[in-house]
């Protein structure tokens, strides 16, 4: 159990050293420093908004990984050679790679006319 | 004896400051202007310096603004939320401290207690008071300063300390009577 001391004063403070203290913009401010991210860490205390911001980072994740996947896999998917015949009806494979320069490429005769 | 209560409108207009300041938070610089004074002499008289009850107070208001939105009208003054706090600031301090708890009494209030423990008084007789009171439990104590030397009323009290109104008024004639008791014993013993 605490022990007490009761002192006997003849007086309390006055008006004007209560004033010193008392100070309003000063306080204002302190409180605006501490809530200033307070909804930020609001949001990882509370363990439902926490569950929920990590529900809303796993789907955004999984949609964007879906994304790249399909991506990845359109590029990676192979072009079937085409086959050309030039006006001698000669056979020539030209490379899937090579298609899209196909426009600007020059396929000389192999037999003299 | 009570200290000047609050009218029901008036009570009604602390209210709707109350109600501003959880809107906007720069609002609470009028609950802040009304309490300040009270506020600070309440913990004044349980610390002693004054650098440290205006750190305490500042504590006190601080925590009531980050804690507004949890407020709730009870029909009392905000000023009795603020006490509550403010107790618990003043405990939480001298648990820190580790040290023996004081309370600064005003030489009148000491005599006002006294009226209502033993009728006729002299000098010897308040200083026998002083001494019974020193010998009172934390709570009791808490008690007979909401009481007698802050005036508050039993309804005020209770909500304060989380006690019902009758418990309140009981527990504070039990503890007269304690004093009573007290400085009966140290007068014989004198």
């Amino acid at each position: 159990m605490p022990k007490y001391k009761i002192h006997i004063v003849e007086s309390l403070p006055d008006d004007q050293s209560i004033q010193r203290h008392q100070n309003f913009p000063v306080l204002f401010k302190r409180y605006k420093s501490i809530t200033r991210f307070q909804f930020w860490r609001n949001l990882y205390r509370n363990p439902r908004s926490f569950a929920t911001v990590v529900l809303i980072c796993s789907i955004v994740y999984l949609v964007f990984q879906a994304d790249m996947e399909e991506r990845s896999g359109e590029e990676n998917k192979e072009v079937p050679a085409q086959v050309e015949r030039n006006e001698h009806e000669e056979t020539v494979v030209i490379d899937s790679s090579l298609n899209a320069k196909k426009d600007t490429l020059f396929i000389p005769p192999t037999r003299d006319l | 004896m009570q200290r000047k209560q609050l009218t029901q409108a008036q009570l009604l207009q602390e209210h709707a400051w109350v109600k501003e300041a959880q809107a906007k938070p720069a609002r609470f610089g009028r609950l802040y202007e009304k309490y300040y004074k009270q506020i600070f002499l309440f913990v004044y008289k349980r610390v002693g310096e004054e650098e440290i009850a205006g750190d305490l107070t500042a504590q006190v208001f601080l925590k009531a603004m980050l804690n507004l939105q949890k407020y709730t009208f009870q029909g009392v003054p905000f000023g009795s939320w603020l006490y509550r706090i403010a107790l618990n600031e003043i405990n939480q301090h001298f648990r820190k401290l580790k040290g023996d708890r004081m309370m600064s009494i005003e030489s009148v209030q000491i005599t006002e207690i006294a009226e209502e423990v033993i009728p006729d008084q002299t000098e010897k007789s308040i200083h026998h008071m002083i001494i019974a009171l020193e010998q009172l439990k934390e709570p009791e104590l808490a008690l007979i300063e909401l009481r007698f030397f802050e005036k508050l009323p039993y309804k005020e009290i209770a909500v304060i300390l989380g006690i019902t109104e009758n418990n309140a008024k009981v527990r504070v004639y039990r503890i007269l009577a304690k004093l009573r008791d007290y400085m009966k014993e140290s007068t014989s013993s004198a």
